[in-house]
């Protein structure tokens, strides 16, 4: 029953498959294989191992090592001259896989029941900040009481640190003034700072990180838009399924999806504006994981709306700095902004026309680094490797800040700076550009 | 078949190179059973070495347990070179992948074989030096690779292939033996066995190491587009840049269909109705280019190009190559796969070549676009299928058989670049004869006795062909009557020995044309003699002649063109034709070979020698203008090796081999040429020594008077010998090219070198270098002695002392281009010849080596016995080419 679910999903993905001529191209690109050079870790390699599993020339256990590792970057997209779709055939290869080897119980119930419900997901993480002011995660670890579960002690080492609030609150309790919406979201109304406005209405996605883990990135981003004349609504909203997708679950995915489609369709805004690159690059492809369904033609639509920070700010025009940044700054293109929605000039350009920056481009600052969501807790010895091959490039930049946006990125490149990097500060585009923008920043 | 892997194979691999550098699960091998041309075949196992210990630890580790190994890169190659088809181990090479050294003064590097093409460029660049060879896959194409295929790429017109790059390697021998093949040097006394080992796939030895020539990155580029409305008109646009003496750097054609293709990708550049589109582009010194980029657009305007834009800023450059370079991805909205076809041509049969591809396809139905490397005459049809659809793989099978076939009747090769692997074996025997193909046979089974390396790939039949010595027989018997002899009298002064031969040939044999000389040679070699060769009779060996019977081919009464072809610049000549005939007969038409190599020598003697010129600076050893050749097996059946192609990895590279082999694996019948348009001028230099020597000589990449100078020979005549010259030494300098350019070039010489002053009147100068070995000789009496020495190039300023103190009793003469390390100097043998020793000592103290090219009976360096025992590769060669010694065996 399983195997015949798996193959059929394999199945599907023949053409797919068809696309890779086996060139090798993908070796330049591949930060996997940098590390590795090994031809499973390689596009070329994996699409091989998937045409092995669905020719049955290798069980489909033993594709893990092939289809697991990939960080889903599409770095290697930049070379290849089929435009193979990688992360396609990757999400859905681990899908055949979850049909005969599902995921751990404690990952189903994050991606099945905390991710769709936000108030479960604030609930967990106020949880998870009380056992940490308890000192319950330094007890566990340094215990070993983790050991069995190897993920589990990885995330409780390198996952994120939750600071007991959330986005939405410390909105409301900053100087944004937030005022409930008719619709039931909050509404917070222009900042003080904001001279006049220009009439934009824009809905800003609290995406789950940005909400649990780093709610002051979400305020600074608010903050920015509001500085940038922009109306600001906050609809509340569930997780966008990436996830679920990268993860082989590719229904729970879709049925996330819909929830996006039913909550943001009807919304009256000129722009749906995400900054987080994964979570942008996700809703602008839903298109393509809706494909054939009834949804797809909403999912059209909705996707054309939507928009990351950086473009957004750059399209309508950024608000003039008020103050400067005397410092050295570099940046690091998170993989789903670069790669994905091909957006790289705009948050160079934002950053470097702050007076006072000397902006330093990293060498490799469009490679992964490793942090690419589950992707750090499941391959512990790849994620700290590129993050060792990260901290060596931008330490060689001689920053004292760098800057980027997806939280994954942050979480990693926050670690890096903690562990290897003394001197660094590594800070979200959006509150880089609050420090700017916003003539006053209240202290948390 | 082969034998399976064993535990106890695994066991040996894991101790050669440590247990967490095999592969043996199923996954991990599956993941090296492919390569870019689609097929798979699981291996045995996958080790990494680290080093060439390692690999030959486990090359033995193979022959032990019988079983076969692929040497494997990045696994980018589009014949299924890489393809374990008989399962074995997979050597790849990712631990071997530095760049060791980087000798920017004497322009080399030295690298492992899994170093990338593009790591090597970046670490070149910031010397302002490039390894010339770019394949289109050089962002992960190893340099191993590179060297096992003889990658080629848009630049080989100017720039040549790998093999034109690669001067040693470091090999590990089928039977594990580590060897050295090659040298660091611009020049080694064996045979070129490196050149065979470029494009051999890995079937003869696997590459370790590599000393690879490095290039000036160039100072400019000038770029254009131009398209045509029909195919014929941009081939003959592409032979009329040629003849108008411009050597483009690239000239890329696409076809109409594939113009076709980029249209419906968005790409507006190609107007209606094109049909080819031609980017050209130049490079070198950017005053230069302006007036060459003009040069170029008139010349397509002149031929009908319906549109010529002309790049005048990087920007736009990148904007002229954009089509081109994304032929692959446009064709990839066609289908998902598409097969990629890899045929040359002469270059002026290139618009033939793509018609009868069109004309191939339509009759087929199926869509065939065609780009070309337009300068090499090298094309790649490219059909576009699904391969879920098992007739369509049926059809383009036909259809690939089709065009090799085109091809062959073209007189062209069936792979310019991709290589045999397996994709090309069928199309092998149409392209060579039995005769050809055993011969290629002998070397693979001398390299490779036990058929371990590599099989299944490069040439078709691997249990067929002779044994080596199958055929040859030493009994001595009569020689067969009706032979062409030589006129009464003529082997009564000159032999190929000694003036006073310690015997003379049974018969000697003066055939005027090629069938003569084989049947003659044939009749010979049936009777089991063997046979020196002479060509003009002009680079008399003064080595001990042959101490057995033999007969005595004499090569000088094969005199004559076959062929010159100004389109695709290249000639054939009779290998007894003078160099001086040769060129004249070539200036009728503007062409030039450029080994302008005294004019009274014999071509074949020129190449079987490998002999220097003076334009070796610039142009490069003499390898690299010799396309093909025809030659005699041991048993005197007429074969021809290469094509008169620019590109060709068709088989092995026994061109290369018979090249300064000095006769010693057969003789060669005719010869063909790689040519140049004649330059439009030449301006002769000359200047004292001790000021050129004390100038501060700039090394500089590009600016250098080896940059500037086409000939840069240092000549020097012992004090005691002073005559005619003015002085002990001299640097006489020559440039070649387009009179303005010449102009500024000129004034760049001076600047480095002021006391240069220009000959007027060259010829004497040239003359003289020609005429130099006659008035050594005069000079120096009965027992001279001629050597080469060769330096390497960073330490050739300090050849001129090195010689007077070697020689400082003595008297001599010398010759040669310091700057790339070498000379070759005229002593004598007399007073127990100490010096010559001293001479050779001193050179390989200075990392060089010094060697006798021409010496009475009797006179020879010590040789120091090396701590390897076993036959050399080019030992080997010989033996299996020619056994018992029965080409030239005095040599």
């Amino acid at each position: 029953m399983a195997a015949t679910a798996s193959q059929e999903i394999l199945a599907s993905l023949g053409p797919a498959l068809d696309t890779c001529n086996k060139c090798g191209f993908c070796m330049a690109g591949c930060p996997t294989y940098r590390l590795t050079q090994v031809e499973w870790m390689v596009t070329r390699g994996r699409v091989s191992m998937v045409q092995d599993a669905l020719a049955g020339t290798l069980p489909l256990a033993d594709i893990g090592p092939a289809v697991d590792t990939c960080l889903l970057c599409r770095a290697c997209l930049d070379h290849c001259p089929s435009k193979v779709p990688i992360d396609l055939l990757m999400t859905r290869a681990r899908a055949a896989r979850r049909q005969e080897q599902p995921l751990p119980w404690l990952a189903r119930f994050v991606l099945r029941q905390l991710l769709p419900r936000p108030g479960w997901l604030r609930a967990a993480a106020r949880l998870g900040a009380v056992a940490d002011s308890l000192g319950l995660r330094r007890w566990a670890l340094a215990r070993g009481l983790l050991r069995r579960w190897p993920t589990l002690e990885r995330a409780a080492r390198v996952g994120p640190v939750f600071p007991g609030t959330t986005a939405r609150a410390l909105i409301a309790a900053s100087d944004l003034a937030p005022t409930a919406a008719p619709d039931g979201t909050a509404r917070p109304g222009p900042g003080p700072e904001v001279r006049k406005s220009r009439g934009r209405r824009v809905a800003y996605f609290i995406t789950c990180t940005r909400d649990v883990v780093m709610p002051a990135a979400a305020r600074a981003a608010v903050r920015v838009l509001a500085a940038a004349g922009c109306q600001v609504v906050l609809p509340n909203l569930p997780c966008c399924g990436l996830p679920c997708q990268t993860t082989g679950d590719i229904a729970g995915a879709r049925a996330l999806a819909r929830r996006q489609l039913d909550l943001l369709s009807g919304l009256d805004v000129d722009a749906i504006v995400i900054d987080d690159g994964s979570c942008a690059a996700h809703l602008k492809e839903l298109p393509d994981l809706l494909r054939g369904l009834p949804e797809e033609g909403a999912a059209r639509a909705l996707a054309a709306r939507c928009t990351d920070l950086a473009s957004y700010l750059m399209a309508i025009g950024p608000p003039a700095a008020v103050r400067p940044i005397p410092a050295r700054v570099t940046w690091h293109d998170p993989c789903h902004l670069k790669h994905y929605l091909k957006v790289a000039a705009a948050p160079r350009q934002l950053i470097q026309s702050v007076p006072g920056v000397t902006f330093v481009e990293s060498a490799d600052a469009d490679v992964c680094c490793g942090g690419a969501g589950s992707f750090m807790l499941t391959q512990p010895d790849l994620s700290d490797r590129l993050l060792d091959l990260k901290c060596t490039a931008f330490a060689a930049t001689g920053a004292e800040l760098l800057v980027t946006s997806s939280p994954s990125c942050l979480m990693q490149l926050g670690r890096g700076a903690r562990e290897q990097m003394p001197g660094m500060q590594v800070l979200s585009l959006a509150e880089f550009l609050e420090r700017a923008y916003v003539s006053q920043v209240h202290a948390d | 078949m082969f034998p399976t892997a064993t535990a106890e194979f695994l066991a040996d691999l894991a101790a050669a190179v440590g247990a967490d550098h095999v592969l043996d699960q199923p996954y991990q091998l599956m993941a090296y059973a492919y390569d870019a041309t689609g097929e798979k075949y699981m291996p045995t196992a996958v080790a990494f070495p680290g080093n060439a210990a390692e690999v030959a630890v486990c090359v033995r580790a193979c022959h032990r347990h019988g079983i076969p190994l692929v040497p494997r890169g990045a696994g980018t190659n589009l014949s299924g070179g890489t393809l374990p088809v008989h399962g074995g181990l997979v050597l790849q090479f990712r631990r071997m992948q530095q760049v060791l050294a980087i000798d920017v003064a004497g322009r080399r590097a030295v690298v492992e074989p899994g170093c990338t093409n593009l790591a090597l460029q970046q670490a070149l660049a910031p010397y302002g030096l490039c390894f010339a060879p770019d394949p289109a896959s050089q962002k992960v194409s190893t340099l191993g690779g590179n060297i096992a295929e003889n990658s080629g790429g848009p630049h080989c017109l100017k720039y040549g292939v790998t093999s034109s790059h690669v001067l040693g390697l470091e090999l590990v021998l089928a039977d594990g033996r580590v060897v050295t093949v090659g040298s660091d040097l611009e020049d080694h006394p064996d045979h070129d066995v490196s050149g065979l080992i470029c494009g051999s796939e890995g079937t003869l030895a696997v590459v370790t190491q590599a000393t690879v020539r490095l290039t000036p990155l160039p100072r400019g580029y000038a770029t254009l587009l131009a398209v045509f409305g029909d195919v014929d008109a941009s081939g003959r646009a592409v032979s009329a840049v040629i003849a108008a003496r411009i050597i483009p750097a690239a000239m890329e054609l696409v076809d109409g269909p594939t113009i076709g293709v980029l249209r419906e990708s968005g790409f507006t550049v190609y107007p209606e109705g094109a049909q080819a589109a031609l980017v050209i582009e130049v490079d070198g010194d950017p005053p230069d280019l302006p007036a060459e980029q003009a040069h170029i657009a008139a010349i397509c305007r002149e031929h009908g190009a319906l549109q010529v834009l002309a790049a005048s800023s990087e920007a736009e450059r990148s904007q002229l190559w954009l089509g081109r370079r994304s032929v692959a991805g446009a064709y990839a909205r066609l289908s998902p796969s598409f097969w990629v076809q890899d045929v040359t041509v002469p270059r002026d049969r290139l618009p033939e070549m793509i018609r009868a591809v069109n004309e191939i396809g339509a009759r087929f139905g199926v869509r065939i676009t065609t780009v070309a490397h337009a300068g090499d005459g090298n094309l790649h049809p490219t059909i576009p299928f699904f391969p879920s659809e098992p007739e369509q793989m049926a059809l383009i099978r036909q259809v690939d058989a089709e065009i090799i076939r085109a091809c062959l009747r073209l007189g062209g090769s069936i792979t310019g670049e991709h290589g045999v692997g397996i994709d090309k074996l069928p199309g092998m025997a149409q392209m060579f004869t039995p005769t050809e193909l055993t011969y290629m046979q002998r070397v693979r089974r001398a390299l490779d006795p036990d058929g371990l390396l590599n099989p299944g790939k490069l040439l078709p039949d691997e249990q067929g062909g002779l044994g080596p010595g199958d055929d040859c027989t030493l009994a001595t018997g009569p020689v067969a009557n009706g032979l062409p002899t030589a006129p009464a009298g003529a082997d009564s002064d000159v032999s190929p020995g000694i003036g006073r031969p310690p015997c003379p040939p049974v018969v000697t044999l003066r055939p005027t044309d090629p069938d003569a000389a084989a049947a003659a040679v044939a009749a010979v070699r049936r009777d089991g003699l063997a046979v020196a060769i002479s060509g003009s009779g002009s680079h008399r060996s003064w080595r001990p002649g042959p101490a057995a019977d033999y007969a005595w081919l004499r090569l000088d009464g094969l005199v004559g063109a076959v062929e010159i072809n100004p389109d695709n610049l290249s000639a054939t000549f009779l290998s007894g034709t003078p160099v001086g005939a040769v060129q004249a007969a070539l200036a009728q038409h503007g062409l030039w070979w450029p080994v302008d190599a005294p004019p009274q020598r014999s071509l074949g003697g020129v190449v079987a020698a490998g002999a220097r010129y003076p334009g070796r600076t610039g142009y490069g050893p003499v390898r690299e203008w010799v396309l093909a050749l025809e030659v005699l097996t041991d048993s005197g059946e007429r074969m021809v090796l290469g094509r008169p192609t620019m590109k060709n990895v068709a088989g092995y590279d026994l061109v290369k081999l018979h090249i300064g082999a000095r006769g010693t694996l057969g003789p060669l019948l005719t010869v063909t040429l790689r040519l140049l348009p004649a330059p439009e001028q030449q301006v002769t230099l000359a200047l004292d020594w001790p000021s050129a020597a004390t100038a501060g000589l700039t090394l500089t990449p590009g600016q250098s008077v080896r940059d500037l100078a086409a000939a840069a020979e240092w000549l020097a005549i012992s004090p005691a010998q002073v005559d005619g010259l003015g002085a002990s030494q001299r640097l006489v300098l020559r440039l070649d090219g387009r009179a303005a350019a010449l102009e500024r070039r000129v004034a760049a010489i001076q600047s480095i070198l002021p006391d240069a002053r220009i000959l007027t009147d060259a010829t004497p100068a040239w003359s003289e270098w020609h005429a130099w070995r006659e008035q050594a000789v005069a000079a120096l009496g009965p027992h001279w002695v001629r050597m080469r020495v060769a330096v390497p190039p960073a330490r050739g300023l300090a050849l001129p002392q090195l010689l007077a103190a070697a020689l400082r009793s003595v008297p001599w003469q010398a010759i040669g281009p310091v700057w790339l390390g070498l000379a070759t100097v005229w002593t004598h043998s007399a007073d127990g010849a100490a010096h010559l020793a001293a001479l050779a000592q001193q050179a390989a103290a200075r990392g060089g080596t010094a060697w006798l090219e021409a010496a009475p009976a009797g006179v020879a360096l010590p040789v120091t016995p090396s701590a390897d025992s076993g036959p050399t590769p080019a030992q080997t060669v010989r033996a299996a080419l020619a056994p018992n010694l029965c080409y030239n065996p005095h040599l």
